[in-house]
């Protein structure tokens, strides 16, 4: 597998700010591993070796933390802590309409009852059950 | 003398003295007739003078009355229209008059109404609006506390996916 496709992989891998910042702490703790000769723990060995079986290079490593820089967010409001069935399915949607790689950034309110705010681009769209019953109530009082 | 010369001195003595009458009295009645044409020319021109008198008094008197029957006449139609002008103006100044303070009176009514229509207005927003916050957080509260509660996890994502779905429609991204 050519390292370009396990970069892709590992973008396609990650949906959230969360998974983002996991893979980016990874990336430098594979970095710091290739300088860590000395060190013995069992976490650092098998970074190292992980790194010499991918075959990457420390400009590889960049170029990928690069890539990840660039990425858009979608900030994304849940009245709960979503799963990982209901995020892989917003995930699917935004990216099956958007040209480029949107990651959700998780934020959970439960005041909101049910739906979500979606916040992207300077945009905003309150789709929240307490939105819905505000605009409900207003009439009727 | 002769008896015949005196008889004949007589009669033409006599003769003489019957023409001298007769001259005397062709005279008299040519005076008295004179007389009586001045009399009667004199008394004629008196009527006539009278007359005319009576006459141009007449006239004058009827023309005078007339000038001051028209004079009466008009004075009164100048009085009635002038009085009839001025009534008009003055009911017109007084229907205007009337009108402008009737409008002042409407103007102050109507602004004291809109004055107390604002007031109520904001009366009636203000407690519309400690209503609605209050019927809001009553609301609020029970519809948290009870949906909260009752929407499950797969209704919570669809929820969810309905409000993805609903950005996407309105242009979010």
């Amino acid at each position: 597998m050519q390292n370009d496709q396990i970069y892709s992989k590992s973008l396609d891998l990650i949906q959230t700010r969360d998974d983002l910042n996991l893979l980016n702490k990874e990336l430098e703790l594979i970095e710091e591993s290739s300088f860590e000769v000395g060190k013995k723990d069992i976490s650092t060995l098998i970074r190292r070796e992980s790194s010499f079986l991918l075959g990457s290079t420390r400009e590889d490593i960049g170029k990928l933390r690069q890539q990840l820089a660039k990425i858009e967010f979608m900030e994304i409001t849940f009245s709960y802590q979503p799963n990982i069935k209901l995020i892989n399915d917003i995930s699917l949607f935004i990216n099956n309409n958007i040209n480029q790689k949107i990651l959700i950034d998780i934020k959970v309110d439960p005041m909101i009852i049910g739906g979500a705010i979606i916040s992207y681009g300077g945009r905003f769209f309150d789709g929240s059950l307490l939105h819905k019953l505000e605009n409900a109530l207003k009439k009727y009082v | 003398m002769t008896l015949t010369n005196i008889i004949i001195i007589i009669a033409g003595i006599t003769i003489i003295f019957l023409v001298a009458c007769i001259l005397y009295l062709v005279w008299v009645y040519r005076k008295l007739l004179e007389k009586y044409y001045d009399l009667t020319l004199r008394q004629d021109r008196s009527l006539v003078k009278k007359h005319l008198d009576e006459t141009a008094l007449k006239f004058v008197d009827a023309k005078v009355d007339n000038a001051i029957a028209k004079a009466i006449n008009e004075a009164q139609d100048l009085i009635s229209k002038s009085a009839k002008d001025v009534t008009q103006s003055m009911k017109r100044n007084t229907v205007a008059k009337l009108v402008q303070n009737k409008m002042a009176e409407e103007e102050a009514v109507a602004a004291s109404f809109d004055e107390a229509k604002d007031d109520i207005e904001k009366f009636k927003a203000q407690k519309f609006e400690e209503m609605s916050l209050k019927a809001n957080e009553a609301l609020d509260e029970v519809v948290k506390e009870a949906l909260g509660q009752a929407l499950d996890k797969e209704i919570q994502s669809k929820l969810v996916m309905k409000a993805i779905e609903n950005a996407k429609r309105s242009n979010i991204f």
